[in-house]
């Protein structure tokens, strides 16, 4: 490499690390300092308490249902919203009447805040909601969305679903685009159904976006917290407590905030690992496949 | 070699933006954030011209803004407060989202080193732990408060305040009451328990509550009085580990509450609503008792509705009446830190004790004057209905999150919504639900 | 005959998500513009009757919040963040994908795991951080977050996409004697118009509709943006759902007159292959 190249490289890399350096990593740095003290987030003294956070952690309880509820959330709406996502990109990408039109529509839900959203789904699933008054004008039993613990983690699922398909979607057709459609004709000579053409030429050329979408779903699943805040503040007792709204109410609510630090530090080994690991996973499924 | 590069840069880039952002606010001294520049320029022309007058000082206020409590009711007070101190000038902020309280966004000034020099309505408790709180000197005036050594910590003031806030009430629904045949109302768990029945069998909704921090505060009004008032510092106790959520008193009163909940006397659906919707549909008339706070009669008095509204206390084991609430809780606290403390103490002093501000004040939230010469203001007949029950009530405790001897582990209140919650949900093991309280205290008793 | 039913399974398909999807924004558009008691009477008629505007006038302009105020805010916020991310992480991403040594590697590694981190979990520590710099409660300071938060994304849209474009681009220029800086800008960055374009967009509407940062950074007297507006109608005493549905089109008006006036670029830009990964 060229001397002069370096600091032309220098020069081109260095004031966004340093911005992220300074107003992402440092925050994070310190949160992991706090999490080795016995801070409660307001005294202006705090003492150095080893590792005794991460091991009262470890037996919390609460966390532990909090980890279950945002795999579980995460795990259904990865899943969900990939399936979604390829198959209506599939129908997407072909010609045809309507096509723009369901184009913009499937975008939609990008365009609204999380906390917009919440409000909106709110004022329509919430016992004397929207929904609910219409069931009950046509006779039938007005449902719990947010009241019965087991239906209320699958409300906060399919809204999650429903805000994310469109920007997967997108993902999907721009992956479809880069497929050459000179590979369909050659199986199409083989007399190959649609069928058969999607699984052997069409799924395993979407393979980078398939990458993309799973990552994205996923880290941005495991960090669930708006839409819990908005809609059912965690409850009914505790069932929708995801992990980030937990390390959020043990540092804000019970004024610990070291302890919830630790919180926040398992969180990130946790995912940090899981999402590692489907990364490496999946970028030797795109070896092999492309 | 290339690293150190790299960082020199981007360091020369950050401070280059920081300093635009200390420059375009740079000149309000420990508050200098929110002065604009027409403001700025305003201040530096005043000092310059007309020397004789005093140095303008400004008190940066946090106000609690609720649908009672206005923006205009501040405005107009803070109008009055300046016109009679020339040379103060009130700088009112409000935290940006309305949350159950103002501690979270009071928790980020104090991480930035903004803490406003005025507080209100602040958890007391936490920002004294977090040495932001002035003690406030016991004067005159506030030796002016009944029982104004209700809420210091340690044999020190902090927060001026003179109030008191009955929350253990049980509002009903007249029209219903007399349709089931209910001839008076229900003073102990027995007869309440025959009044719920009554109403059940006429098809009536017996008891309202709602999901989140309503489901816990129903169940802590209905349970508590029966064991605080047999020990009025339980939570001090608690501490001390003499006492525990265990205890026969707790359990028979969680109980009491479970069985309530398990022969259907409660709404159907209670968990997914909130607060405002079960406010509504009580004063539709969808259900006959709601235990809340005095502060619903604010909402019942401007409401239309076809029935009246009557109040009980709480019922507790034996019948005798106690009620719990806030006595002089909340109410106005000045930094520690502040630059203008006796300015700022003046303030603060004015806005509870003013007799046009005390009045607005206990009007817009419906509660009671706590000062020797209690102020009346124009009371609804149910509001009162509440004054009377107060008359005859010892000087009440707190609950839930509030002081009992003393102010509970932070987040407590959180534990007792997963109870009540459970509860609802039909979980009747209220011996686990109270071990899960105990288990919350000493794990959070840090 | 298959031909011919096709297209109608399609929309069997098609239709009744787009429905699903365009649900609730009827319910808000029509909601915003009725009375409280007309949205509890009949919730999803159209305001054909009693056509009211009281629920814009009364939530737009209060004596704590300003409409226009806070789109001057959310505006100026949305395109500074945007522009410096885009210039500052496609020159990044231009380096990651064309040298490769173990410093840019543990780097690429530290901006993955600010794709994991809740934003809410470090609010206490960035606010230290901040009121350190003086930037606490301004503009730039939650410019300066914004870039630092969105950096990862931003760059993982670049890189994917700049390691699709030949080599034999840049060396040519190279031979003659242009820098590095010069044959990013001069040559490739107008190749990059795909990602460019997604990275703008998905930036844009995630800026604009960030809540909790603008409500902590900018404070709340001074400025505000006007996504933090919609709790100026919710409270945890009270909500107005008749101004919640009003400041809910408020706030998304701008971002949805911007989409479909740029509709045809957007879904152009978005599927012409930006999205490699």
């Amino acid at each position: 490499m060229v001397k002069n190249d370096r600091w032309s490289y220098a020069l081109m890399f260095s004031p966004g690390i340093v911005i992220y350096f300074c107003f992402l990593l440092i925050p994070i740095f310190l949160l992991v300092y706090y999490s080795f003290y016995d801070w409660d987030g307001l005294s202006p003294s705090y003492s150095f308490a080893g590792l005794s956070n991460y091991v009262e952690a470890f037996h919390d309880k609460a966390f532990a249902r909090a980890l279950q509820v945002t795999l579980f959330i995460t795990v259904v709406a990865t899943l969900a919203v990939n399936i979604l996502g390829i198959a209506f990109a599939v129908f997407l990408n072909q010609k045809g009447r309507m096509t723009n039109f369901y184009r913009s529509v499937f975008f939609f839900p990008l365009l609204l805040s999380t906390v917009s959203v919440g409000f909106i789904w709110k004022s329509i699933l919430s016992y004397n909601g929207l929904f609910n008054n219409l069931l009950e004008q046509l006779g039938v039993e007005r449902i719990e969305f947010f009241g019965n613990p087991d239906l209320a983690v699958w409300t906060i699922t399919f809204l999650a679903i429903w805000q994310s398909t469109g920007f997967i979607i997108v993902i999907y057709l721009a992956g479809l685009q880069s497929i050459p459609g000179s590979l369909y004709e050659a199986v199409k000579m083989d007399g190959a159904n649609r069928w058969q053409q999607f699984r052997h030429i069409t799924f395993p050329m979407l393979a980078p976006a398939f990458t993309m979408s799973i990552i994205f779903m996923f880290t941005g699943s495991m960090r669930e917290y708006d839409r819990v805040a908005i809609l059912t503040s965690g409850g009914p007792a505790g069932a929708t407590e995801t992990i980030a709204y937990q390390v959020v109410k043990v540092g804000f609510s019970a004024n610990r905030l070291s302890y919830s630090a630790s919180l926040a530090v398992y969180m990130l080994i946790i995912v940090s690992l899981l999402s590692v690991s489907l990364t490496v996973y999946l970028r030797r499924r795109e070896e092999r496949l492309l | 070699m290339r690293k150190w590069f790299a960082l020199g840069m981007g360091m020369m880039m950050v401070t280059g933006l920081a300093a635009c952002g200390g420059n375009s606010n740079g000149n309000g001294g420990s508050s200098g954030n929110e002065s604009t520049p027409a403001q700025t320029a305003n201040s530096s022309e005043s000092k310059g011209t007309d020397k004789e007058t005093v140095k303008d000082i400004e008190i940066v206020f946090q106000s609690w803004v609720t649908p009672n409590l206005t923006v205009e009711y501040y405005d107009q007070l803070i109008q009055k407060f300046e016109s009679a101190n020339p040379g103060i000038t009130i700088k009112r902020i409000q935290p940006p989202a309305n949350e159950g309280s103002p501690d979270s966004y009071l928790k980020t000034l104090l991480a930035s080193g903004d803490f406003p020099d005025v507080v209100q309505n602040a958890t007391i408790q936490m920002f004294v732990d977090a040495d932001a709180l002035l003690e406030i000197p016991i004067d005159e005036d506030i030796k002016n408060i009944n029982n104004y050594e209700a809420e210091m910590i340690d044999g020190k003031l902090y927060n001026i305040s003179a109030i008191r806030q009955p929350q253990s009430l049980v509002f009903y629904n007249k029209k219903l009451f007399a349709e089931a045949g209910i001839a008076s109302t229900p003073k102990s768990w027995a007869e309440l328990e025959a009044a719920a029945e009554k109403l059940k069998a006429k098809n009536i909704t017996p008891l309202l509550t709602a999901g989140d921090w309503t489901a816990g505060f129903t169940f802590s009004v209905m349970t508590s009085p029966s064991v605080y008032k047999d020990n009025k510092s339980w939570y001090a106790d608690r501490f001390d580990n003499k006492v525990k959520f265990t205890d026969e008193n707790w359990k028979e009163a969680a109980g009491y509450y479970a069985n309530l909940v398990e022969k259907g006397y409660f709404n159907k659906g209670a968990l997914s609503i909130d607060y405002t919707a079960v406010e509504q549909e009580f004063l539709k008339g969808k259900g006959a008792m709601y235990p809340m706070g005095s502060w619903f009669s604010a909402a019942e008095a401007v409401a239309e509705k076809d029935f009246e509204v009557g109040v009980f206390a709480t019922p507790t084991k034996d019948g005798t009446q106690y009620l719990l609430g806030g006595e002089n809780a909340g109410g106005y606290a000045v930094a520690k830190n502040t630059k203008h403390a006796e300015e700022a103490l003046k303030f603060a002093k004015f806005m509870m004790l003013d007799p046009e501000a005390h009045k607005g004040f206990l009007q817009a939230d419906a509660l009671f004057s706590n000062l020797k010469e209690p102020l009346k203001w124009e009371m609804s007949p149910l509001q009162t209905e509440i004054y009377e029950l107060l008359l005859n009530n010892p000087p009440m405790v707190g609950h839930m999150n509030n002081k009992v001897g003393r102010v509970p582990v932070a987040g407590i209140q959180d534990q007792y919504n997963k109870v009540a919650q459970n509860i609802l949900l039909g979980d009747v093991d209220v011996e686990k639900g109270m071990q899960s309280l105990d288990e919350y205290w000493d794990k959070n008793n840090k | 005959m298959r031909r011919n039913f096709a297209p109608y399974a399609r929309h069997l398909f098609l239709m009744p998500l787009s429905l699903l999807l365009l649900v609730p924004f009827y319910i808000a558009v029509v909601n915003a513009f009725k009375t409280r008691a007309d949205i509890l009477d009949n919730p999803f008629s159209l305001p054909v009757l009693n056509l009211t505007l009281d629920n814009f006038i009364r939530s737009a302009v209060t004596p704590s919040f300003n409409i226009f105020k806070a789109y001057g805010t959310s505006i100026l916020i949305t395109s500074v963040s945007v522009v410096l991310l885009v210039v500052l992480c496609s020159m990044m991403s231009f380096v990651f994908a064309r040298v490769s040594n173990r410093f840019l590697s543990v780097c690429y590694l530290l901006l993955l795991s600010g794709l994991m981190i809740p934003p809410q979990v470090i609010l206490i520590p960035l606010v230290k951080v901040l009121a350190k710099l003086g930037l606490m409660f301004t503009p730039q300071g939650l410019i300066l977050y914004n870039i630092g938060f969105y950096v990862p994304f931003t760059v993982f849209i670049f890189v994917g996409f700049i390691r699709t474009l030949s080599r034999e681009l840049d060396e040519s220029a190279k031979i003659d004697g242009a820098s590095q800086l010069t044959i990013f800008w001069k040559i490739l960055f107008p190749l990059l118009r795909p990602a460019t374009a997604s990275a703008v967009i998905f930036l844009c509407l995630w800026i604009w509709n960030d809540f909790i940062n603008p409500v902590i950074i900018l404070g709340s007297t001074k400025s505000y943006t006007v996504t933090t507006g919609i709790y100026q109608a919710v409270g945890q005493y009270s909500t107005n759902w008749e101004d919640v549905f009003a400041l809910v089109v408020l706030a998304s008006a701008p971002i949805f007159l911007l989409y479909l006036f740029m509709q045809r670029q957007f879904i152009a830009g978005l599927t012409e292959g930006s999205l490699k990964g």
